[in-house]
């Protein structure tokens, strides 16, 4: 048998199907991958940055204080890229909370959780990790993702 | 801050790279003896397997926990450990390192790992 | 690799040679970067002091023993560049009988000019207590407390006190390290006239003194 059909688009693209297959994507990578999943977090964290200071022409040269960068990374995430409506930096010696109040992500996370799967990459805080290391050479652990009704915490820590 | 973990592994025979992991596939540090070998590369690959390693394990034994995962190819082995609770420590070798050797020397700098982390 | 008890390792400290004090008998493990180069050493430690010391380029394979390899630990040590220190318990008879090029002596007699500005250095920074500084027709009195100079007078010659005394030997250093003798026997006593304010000015005098021999020696 052999054949062809075209089909073309009629309507507008739906970004509720987009975001509904993303979600299935990262719901089969938890699926298979699982604890394995967080090991991935790094290189989308580097895809990330790249993309946001290549893409975007977002500079984060000349602040080699890792504070000063999480500070301005947050900002870029909510101001530039309406990532969450607030973000709030909790800092404790070298343990750093990042909270963010209704992420992007919060409806795809919750639904891992609903799945009973606890996430365990957030590729926002994989980016600040990768910038973190970059123009500070400080290493970053991302400890903890906490999921909440209206709001993600992310934990870090970051190594001398 | 690794360097005397990562020196005492590449004191043995057959060792060829070393590198400290976070299971978010960071690498903190890492060295090879092998200039073929770029550690950096292979730190998120690495974390991956221990990682899913650890779900094969809750999957088939109901318990995600994972002693020691071990990869052998006709060129070379690559042996990872938990080092605490956000690393991996891992070594490529040889492939006709003493693996006992190397075992015991994994766990013990996977203890002094996890007690600076 | 030295065979031996692991005891602990320690990543928050001011000077890694102070650490030596915390087991009677073993080694200090420490490891550091040099470039491309990654480096590791043993620093053989009874009572608290140095009595031994292996280095050796990890990824060349070359190992230095003795002064030489304390040498390049001390230098290491002086830049900053050791992050952690792992302690060890370990027989250092054992270890010296199987390495005993490693052995480095700590005498508190001796000339200087039979062995090297080193072995001066390691006794000014290791030392607590009088040390009695002899050129010539030349002495100094010193008081050290881990290469600071809290006090100095001459013993023969000037009659200067305090950090006057510690400059003036420092302008002799050149010849002290080459005919002159210390030791840290004897009594001496200081009066309050001999405080030294500059107490770092010997110990980075010394250093300087000894790059300057490396390079003319070629490194």
């Amino acid at each position: 048998m052999k054949g062809a059909k075209v089909v073309e688009r009629m309507n507008e693209r739906s970004e509720e199907m987009a975001t509904e297959v993303t979600n299935l994507i990262l719901y089969g990578i938890y699926k298979v991958l699982g604890a394995g999943a967080r090991g991935l977090g790094n290189s989308i964290g580097e895809e990330l940055l790249h993309a946001m200071m290549e893409e975007y022409g977002l500079n984060f040269e000349g602040s080699g204080d890792p504070q000063e960068l999480l500070n301005r990374f947050t900002d870029v995430m909510i101001n530039t890229f309406g990532f969450a409506e607030r973000g709030e930096i909790d800092v404790e010696g070298n343990r750093v909370t990042l909270k963010l109040d209704n992420p992007m992500d919060l409806h795809a996370l919750q639904l891992l959780e609903k799945k009973g799967m606890k996430p365990v990459l957030y590729p926002m805080a994989n980016a600040i990790a990768v910038a973190i290391k970059k123009f500070s050479g400080k290493n970053v652990l991302i400890k903890d993702i906490r999921v909440h009704d209206r709001h993600v915490e992310v934990e870090m820590l970051i190594l001398g | 801050m690794f360097e005397n973990v990562i020196a005492d592994l590449l004191r043995v025979d057959g060792v060829k790279g070393v590198a400290v992991v976070s299971k978010d596939g960071l690498l903190i540090e890492g060295q090879a003896s092998d200039r073929t070998i770029d550690v950096e590369n292979v730190a998120a690959m690495v974390a991956t397997i221990y990682g899913t390693a650890l779900n094969v394990s809750k999957e088939v034994f109901h318990e995600e926990a994972v002693d020691m995962v071990t990869l052998e190819s006709p060129k070379g082995k690559i042996i990872t450990v938990e080092a605490g609770e956000n690393a991996v420590l891992t070594v490529i070798t040889d492939p006709r390192v003493n693996l006992g050797l190397v075992r015991i020397y994994l766990k013990r700098n996977a203890q002094k790992v996890a007690s600076m982390l | 690799m030295l065979h031996g008890r692991y005891v602990e390792v320690v990543t928050s400290f001011s000077d890694p040679l102070d650490l030596g004090g915390r087991v009677r008998e073993g080694y200090l493990h420490v490891a550091w970067r040099d470039g491309a180069d990654l480096k590791g050493g043993y620093l053989l430690v009874r009572e608290g002091e140095i009595v031994g010391a292996i280095a050796e380029n990890i990824l060349q394979g070359e190992v230095l023993k003795g002064e030489k390899a304390l040498n390049e630990i001390l230098t290491a040590v002086r830049k900053g560049l050791i992050k952690a220190v792992e302690i060890y318990e370990a027989n250092v008879d054992e270890i010296l009988e199987e390495h005993p090029s490693a052995r480095v002596e700590v005498d508190d007699r001796g000339t200087s000019g039979e062995r090297d500005i080193n072995s001066l250095l390691l006794l000014l920074r290791e030392h607590r207590g009088n040390v009695e500084v002899r050129n010539g027709p030349k002495a100094w009195g010193i008081y050290v407390e881990k290469g600071r100079v809290k006090a100095a007078r001459t013993l023969a010659g000037s009659g200067e006190r305090g950090d006057r005394a510690v400059k003036e030997m420092l302008r002799e250093m050149g010849k002290i390290v080459r005919d002159g003798e210390y030791t840290t026997r004897g009594s001496l006593e200081f009066s309050p006239g001999d405080a030294v304010e500059d107490g770092d000015v010997l110990l980075e005098g010394l250093e300087l003194l000894r790059e300057k021999q490396r390079i003319e020696k070629g490194f």
